[in-house]
């Protein structure tokens, strides 16, 4: 039955459920799969725990998996100026993206500081959808658009994407919508419908392995559709899971509000600081991180590892402290146990001199044991994304 | 409260659910439950919610409630700046004076409704309910042309409430704090500690906030609090859901968000002040102060057993077979003898005397509307 980590249990609270807390579609299905704990992300219930996180990680690795991240609360953008809005509120370049086409997109504040990093998916013209990660970033859309004189809308629409990740993935997909999902590239999306039920495809996930995200146009027909995708998975041994820490922290997947926060800026983030795209347009943000650009960063989010450490078995409950040299210098914000690279891996911050990949640091843990490890590069595999992105039939 | 499977959940307490300066005190003072607000824990649980409610209306009580983060806003604009924020006139809020101002969005819709604290001309705090409003601002101010500076700043509130919150304060600043007025606020210190005390709350009795303006101390700041309060029988709990209905005071994201706007929420129509001042809403506002609104948080009594707990979800609301709203909060007051209930109605159901069916998980029961709030509408308690 229910297989769960004492060492984990230790470091839970009892929560109560309540209406300020918005449930997903699919939540009652999640109950029914045996979810025994949640998190609290954009106001909603997400997933925290179904089964042990190394039997979750290999299902992800090995066949295929599916999540309810309704939290990611979708924002619309759209109006004859949705294009304008969205492009200023973010530095990434999207004067070229074409309908259909997604981004990684990352919404910055006047500083440069990151106020969110959702997945920006272009179903239609003028009309886009953030996907957010944990924060209200819809607030600062609709703050830019009160006072910018802009013809847009910027709402909360009924839009409730559910994760199919894993190595067959594609598999399941093509049984619910047919061989056209192998048509699908990486980052865009596609209209289908699932028994009937309209449905917006996209090539994303949070896994960088092989995955897709399905979003529910509506919010009665959640448990209609997470039946329907668990059918089609039968054959592949589908089974529902809590988001992957160890697969998106090997993958240099950042979490948001934990890794990140509106104090960082995508150059502080190693691996983010292509993001901030040259262009021609002004865009909120702008100034700060070009000056950041020429002038350099004083402090980095990047890769640590412990390779000589027995493996860790819950989640941190608050930031370990870095020390160098005796020298408190930073924080770890995650670590994991990775079962692909069989050790323990994570994302810590220190200062710029710290940052080259390779580096020994002592780490605190919160029940006072000090660690050694070694700061390195982020992501930990797969560099070029070659998972992800690669061949659906492959 | 009893704590069962099937209206709670397990929780991991991860490292990015941020901690307030007193959440090591609060687990040595027995907390059992949490919510999560602003992206951190706030104390939801410790004792039994009625004997609570008692000692909150006898004795004295201190909460953490360090997830009221504050916007501050600071700068040569920043009066017009926060007055644009807010359908409240704040040529009528003077220095140390703080006001219940709602935050509204360009369609009049409530996107935080926070104590404002006016700390001088140019100097505001929005201690904020649960949602990013420092997003909010940052977003209204990149085009406003206005010279003002956003920050959530290092302060972390507490609140001391009850008839004899009067003596703890008195104890730790002095008499002159007692010549401090419902809704003003000073800057002091206590110990050396940097503070700001208001004389406001969540609970409709005598009360007081102590913003903490240096994380670092809260320990320290929380023994000394229940020293001073020892005498007068101080206890830790847990913000309280009855007393804050019997006030007819809102949970932000419970019973009203960003969907409703101040003149559909019965008690928060004064809040939308006539004013020059062109505040974010104020066409929305205005144009809907004239057609009327169309549906409206009211209050209602529901009849059956005492209601222990809170709700797990909304309550539909049936009038003629249809359903025609829903129960946002409800609880049993013992001093009210009845349960209380906030509800959303449409206008033509919303007079008082109305009758209606609930679903409730125990099935139907019958109820029937009434003003807000339950006890005290001139908040003499408070202001006494």
């Amino acid at each position: 039955m229910v297989n769960e980590r004492q060492e984990m249990l230790e470091k839970s609270a009892t929560l109560y459920f309540g209406p300020w807390y918005r449930k997903s579609p699919y939540f009652e299905k999640t109950r029914e799969a045996g979810c025994t704990a949640y998190d609290i992300y954009n106001h909603m219930y997400i997933p925290g725990y179904y089964d042990d996180p190394v039997v979750e990680y290999w299902a992800l690795r090995n066949d295929v998996t599916l999540w309810d991240v309704a939290v990611e609360r979708t924002v619309e953008v759209s109006g004859p100026d949705a294009d304008k809005l969205i492009d200023m509120i973010t530095c990434r370049d999207l004067s070229s993206v074409a309908v259909h086409q997604g981004k990684y997109q990352l919404v910055t504040a006047p500083d440069g500081g990151i106020v969110n990093d959702p997945v920006l998916l272009h179903p239609k013209p003028n009309v886009w959808w953030m996907q957010l990660a944990d924060s209200d970033a819809g607030l600062y859309a609709l703050g830019v658009a009160a006072v910018a004189g802009l013809d847009v809308q910027v709402t909360l629409p009924d839009v409730y994407p559910m994760q199919v990740q894993g190595a067959k993935a594609a598999k399941v997909l093509e049984k619910l919508v047919g061989d056209g999902i192998y048509d699908l590239k990486y980052y865009w999306t596609g209209d289908f419908e699932i028994d009937g039920i309209p449905v917006v495809i996209s090539r994303t996930g949070w896994t960088a392995v092989q995955g897709f995200e399905i979003n529910l146009l509506g919010y009665d027909e959640g448990g209609r559709l997470w039946d329907a995708v668990l059918a089609a998975g039968e054959e592949h041994a589908i089974r529902p899971i809590a988001p992957c820490e160890a697969r998106r922290i090997e993958a240099g997947i950042f979490n948001y509000g934990s890794d990140i926060r509106l104090t960082d800026t995508p150059f502080h983030v190693m691996g983010l600081e292509r993001l901030v795209e040259e262009q021609s347009q002004d865009y909120i943000g702008k100034e700060a991180l070009e000056r950041l650009r020429t002038e350099g960063v004083d402090r980095k989010l990047v890769g640590i590892e412990f390779p000589d450490m027995p493996e860790l078995r819950a989640e941190m409950s608050e930031y370990w402290k870095v020390f160098k040299d005796g020298a408190e210098v930073g924080h770890m914000t995650d670590a994991v146990y990775s079962p692909g690279l069989e050790k323990n891996i994570g994302f810590v911050w220190v200062p710029i001199g710290l940052a080259e990949p390779g580096t020994p640091v002592n780490v605190l843990t919160e029940d006072g044991d000090e660690l050694i490890g070694q700061t390195s590069a982020i992501p930990f595999v797969d560099q070029r994304k070659e998972v992800p992105a690669g061949d659906l039939r492959g | 409260m009893p704590l069962n499977e099937e209206v709670t959940f397990t929780f991991y307490v991860a490292s990015w659910y941020r901690k307030s300066p007193y959440y090591a005190k609060t687990i040595e003072d027995g907390v059992k439950s949490f919510d999560i607000y602003n992206h951190m824990l706030i104390p939801t649980v410790y004792g039994d919610d009625v004997d609570e409610y008692w000692h909150l209306l006898n004795k004295v009580t201190m909460w953490d409630v360090g997830v009221e983060r504050q916007v501050e806003i600071t700068g040569p604009d920043a009066f017009d700046f926060t007055n644009r924020l807010t359908c409240r006139d704040l040529t009528r809020c003077e220095v140390d004076q703080c006001k219940y101002a709602p935050i509204t969005a360009d369609d009049g819709g409530i996107i935080n409704d926070p104590i404002l604290l006016r700390l001088a001309d140019d100097h505001f705090w929005l201690s904020l309910a649960d949602s990013d409003t420092l997003l909010w601002a940052k977003g209204v101010a990149v085009n406003s042309g206005m010279d003002v500076t956003i920050a959530e700043p290092d302060v972390s509130p507490m609140q001391i409430q009850g008839p004899r919150s009067k003596d703890v304060v008195r104890d730790l600043f002095g008499d002159s704090i007692l010549d401090m007025k419902y809704y003003w606020c000073r800057q002091v210190e206590l110990a050396g500690i940097p503070l700001v005390i208001s004389r406001t709350g969540w609970s409709g009795e005598v009360g007081y906030e102590l913003y903490l303006r240096d994380g670092s101390r809260g320990p320290e700041l929380w023994d000394l609090v229940k020293q001073a309060g020892e005498p007068y029988e101080i206890r830790t709990v847990a913000p309280n859901d009855i007393r804050r209905m019997e006030a007819g005071i809102f949970n932000y994201n419970n019973d009203m968000w960003i969907t409703d706007t101040p003149l559909e929420v019965e008690g928060m129509e004064r809040l939308v002040e006539e004013q020059d001042a062109d505040y974010i809403g104020k066409a929305a506002l205005e144009r809907q102060r004239q057609d009327g609104v169309t549906r409206k948080l009211t209050g209602a009594f529901i009849d059956g057993p005492p209601f222990l707990g809170w709700l797990v979800d909304f309550w539909p609301v049936r009038s003629g077979g249809a359903v025609v709203g829903r129960v946002t909060s409800a609880c049993y007051s013992p001093r009210v003898e009845k349960n209380l209930a906030y509800v959303w109605l449409p206008m033509e159901l919303a007079a008082p005397g109305t009758p209606m069916e609930i679903e409730s998980p125990d099935g139907i029961l019958t109820g029937t509307t009434t003003g807000l709030p339950f006890l005290d509408p001139r908040k003499d308690v408070p202001k006494g």
